[in-house]
């Protein structure tokens, strides 16, 4: 009997030991699955549910289902569209919730609760929509917040946004007259080739965020397309190459304490007009001009008459130019460029995968494969991520090597977003190196001279006191600790992720 | 019950009349109060519009510009029609807030009205036809690609595709002040008065910045018109409100010993907004406010 009971507890302690060891693992799963996709953990229910499951042998079933039930609740399409408005550099809805700190007035939470944008951002998630709707939505809910359009006197309503195209609009604007309109919203659908209105980037959250002058000519509004579309930042900054730093920034932030605002406008006039004749800043000005076109007609409001542009921007060495009607065409020609496939497929890893897994090249061409394959559909998408091994995969401890070279890599990058399309004169092809791929410029010979140029740039030598870059112009300043970082990086011969020395010391 | 510290609760009453809309605050405790408007005179206005920059013809044209609206001051204020003390009846409405504060006007802000084509759009032309604001410059080029010589003939008609103007203030997304488009119109139609001057006769769609006129501007306006090709281009100006700031001022006195009456104005977006500085909407139902009325 002995013997048999001893096989027994040991039967019973390897199944318990291999059932726990699995039960643990997919705890964890369920764990990771309901806060990635919902934003909290399980509930206590289904924790019970997975181990029922488990114990009848149905743990993956179950995880597959709960997946499903997840991407299907309201708490992932708010998580979404949390994302979009980060993503948009919006306001938050977690921060008009108090969870960011600060309280919101009534008006703001009216206004950010009910608009267009906000509809759109939550049924990309609630919907599986496709991702592209963001730039070729024609249909849109529309809401005619009052306090919005009058009260704060900022922007207009979704129906004040909307009235020059749908004229019946006018009158329940808000604008126009006093008796508001009773309804709570309007769904309005406007035919698939219309060239004037474009998913999210014609709303009146997003003009509104990103507002225009006629001195700016739309250029913010490009560069945040730019940006969310095809991971393109630009930066606002006036390179120095040509020694008229000074003279652009006695311009733009004039000294004289006694000056008017008109003398100071029309002193921004004449330094816009000195930074878009310099080839540097065309540099940018050739992507943001033509883009920032399409939005011509419509500063404050959505105009009933398209505006042409073009879609603008260089890809290795070549200049993509697509022509365009309006706006609508504009966030159509985006969709089918590869650089928004695989932009939208970082966005994507980084809110699913988070910063502990790199997406190499060859994953993301896999990614975005099957972003396409799924007909770019959200939570279709969201789904094939989830699978990947990666998502329930601990992240791996970084060597000190690796966390030095991604922290100079992150201040490179913030040159690069200003260099990378500029004209390099001491180049064959005219362009600069990317100063995130190590070695710069492709060889050892090309990164020692990069690493000194920076070093001179930055004035390492006297611990930044009198650099050249940032130029006085830019929007940022190096900080101490970053010159340090930067100053003992290359005195060790800037060695990369492994710690290899990529240059002599 | 005057100046008492209390919170009291009221209805907004609002019916259709022939005059327009009555608004009435009626109290639980029986007391009520109508709102009526004041008004001044009509006065002409016009205001300095200097070229800045243009992208409609090659050569800078710098032209010099006038915008020429008519206006008024208008206010609103709610005067009791029903008191227990006799004396109050004809007395405007006074707002108690309570905690040591003074006491205020229930509406504060006196509005200043472009009589222009975006007030007969928003108020009907009943009380405004046939004031028409007018553009006037010494060089058109910029508009109508016309070069600037003698003997020239202007377009008898054209349109602005979109006329904005700029105002310094922050949005509810970032809560930072920087200059921005937020008033103007869409496709606003001219048509010639003589030969340097411009009617301004309609346009699709106007939208204002907190009730001020939707054509004029702290900040620089931005007209995009067509170039000689047809294609979209875009003028810029900087607005000089000198002159226009002093007859507002001028006419902001001269409200002040007006009898306030029921329109002739409907109520507008200009009442909305002074309604709502106080937090009562025209289209609420009730309202409770932490302190009193007298």
């Amino acid at each position: 009997m002995k013997p048999l009971l001893m096989v027994g507890w040991a039967l019973s302690f390897g199944l318990i030991f291999q059932a726990k060891a699995e039960t643990i693992g997919d705890f964890a799963k369920l764990n990771r699955l309901s806060q990635v996709i919902r934003g909290h953990g399980p509930t206590q229910g289904e924790r019970a549910e997975l181990e029922t499951a488990l114990r009848l042998g149905n743990g993956a079933r179950f995880l597959e289902t709960k997946t499903d039930q997840y991407l299907a609740s309201d708490q992932h399409a708010f998580k979404m569209r949390v994302r979009l408005e980060e993503l948009f550099r919006l306001k938050t809805a977690a921060r008009l919730l108090g969870r960011e700190g600060g309280s919101p007035s009534l008006f703001e939470s009216e206004y950010h609760e009910k608009n267009a944008l906000t509809y759109l951002f939550t049924e990309m998630g609630r919907q599986n929509r496709s991702w592209d709707d963001l730039l070729i939505a024609k249909d849109y809910r529309l809401f005619p917040s009052e306090r919005f359009a009058v009260i704060q006197g900022i922007g207009v309503n979704d129906y004040g946004f909307m009235a020059a195209l749908i004229p019946d609009l006018k009158s329940l604007s808000g604008t126009y007259s006093s008796e508001l309109s009773n309804e709570t919203h309007r769904d309005v659908r406007f035919s698939g080739n219309d060239p004037r209105v474009a998913g999210a980037i014609t709303t009146s959250r997003f003009m509104t965020r990103f507002v225009t002058t006629g001195l700016n000519k739309n250029r913010k509004r490009a560069a945040e397309v730019f940006r969310v579309f095809l991971c393109d930042s630009m930066s606002a900054a006036i390179p120095s190459t040509e020694g008229k730093d000074d003279q652009i920034f006695d311009l733009m932030l004039p000294h004289d304490q006694s000056m008017t605002e008109n003398e100071i406008r029309t002193m921004a006039q004449q330094s816009d007009s000195l930074h878009g004749s310099r080839p540097d800043c065309n540099a940018c000005h050739f992507k943001l001009d033509p883009m920032g076109r399409t939005f011509l007609t419509s500063p404050f409001a959505l105009s009933a008459q398209a505006s042409p542009g073009a879609l603008s921007f260089k890809r290795g060495q070549q200049i993509v130019k697509v022509p365009v009607k309006g706006i609508g065409e504009l966030g159509a020609a985006i969709t089918q460029q590869p650089e928004y496939v695989s932009c939208q497929v970082d966005h994507f890893w980084s809110w699913f995968m988070g910063s502990r897994h790199k997406l190499s090249d060859a994953r993301r061409a896999q990614l975005s494969a099957e972003f396409d394959r799924v007909g770019r559909r959200t939570n279709d998408f969201i789904k094939i991520l989830l699978k990947q091994p990666e998502f329930f995969e601990l992240g791996r401890l970084m060597s000190e090597a690796e966390i030095r070279a991604q922290h100079v890599k992150t201040f490179l990058k913030k040159c690069q977003d200003c260099h990378k399309d500029q004209y390099n004169s001491n180049s064959d092809d005219g362009s600069f190196p990317d100063f995130t791929k190590w070695p710069i410029g492709g060889s050892a010979d090309e990164m020692a001279r990069w690493t000194r140029k920076i070093s001179r740039a930055m004035d390492l030598a006297h611990d930044g006191e009198s650099p050249v870059m940032p130029p006085r112009t830019a929007p940022w300043r190096t900080s101490l600790r970053e010159v340090n970082l930067l100053k003992s990086w290359i005195a060790d011969g800037a060695p990369d992720e492994t710690g290899r020395r990529t240059v002599a010391p | 019950m005057a100046g008492a510290q209390t919170n009291q609760r009221f209805k907004v009453l609002k019916s259709a009349e022939p005059t327009g809309t009555v608004i009435v605050m009626s109290f639980e405790d029986g007391r009520e109060a109508r709102y009526l408007q004041r008004r001044s005179q009509m006065r002409w206005s016009a205001m300095q519009m200097d070229l800045t920059e243009t992208l409609c013809v090659s050569s800078q044209a710098a032209a010099r510009c006038e915008l020429t609206l008519p206006l008024v001051v208008a206010d609103g204020l709610f005067i009791w029609t029903k008191h227990p003390e006799a004396s109050r009846l004809g007395q405007e409405v006074m707002y108690l807030p309570g905690g040591g504060q003074p006491k205020q006007h229930l509406v504060e802000q006196q509005g200043v009205h472009f009589v222009s084509i975006e007030e007969q759009q928003r108020l009907g032309s009943r009380t405004l036809a046939g004031l028409k604001g007018r553009l006037s410059c010494d060089k058109f080029e910029w508009l109508t690609n016309v070069p600037n010589v003698p003997g020239r003939v202007l377009p008898t008609a054209l349109s602005v595709a979109s006329w904005s103007g700029e105002t310094n203030t922050s949005t509810l997304e970032t809560n930072v002040a920087e200059n921005q488009a937020v008033n103007g119109g869409f496709d606003v139609q001219l048509s010639i008065l003589n030969g340097n001057t411009y009617q301004i006769d309609n346009a699709t769609y106007y939208t204002a910045f907190a009730g001020s006129p939707a054509l004029v501007s702290q900040g620089p306006a931005t007209l995009v018109t067509h170039d000689k090709q047809g294609e979209l281009c875009q003028t810029t100006f900087n607005m000089s409100l000198g002159k226009t700031t002093q007859i507002i001022n001028e006419l902001r006195e001269e409200i002040k010993n007006v009898t306030p009456v029921q329109g002739p104005f409907p109520i507008d977006i200009l009442t909305r907004i002074e309604f709502s500085m106080k937090g009562i909407a025209t289209n609420a139902e009730s309202a409770t406010f932490a302190g009193a009325f007298e």
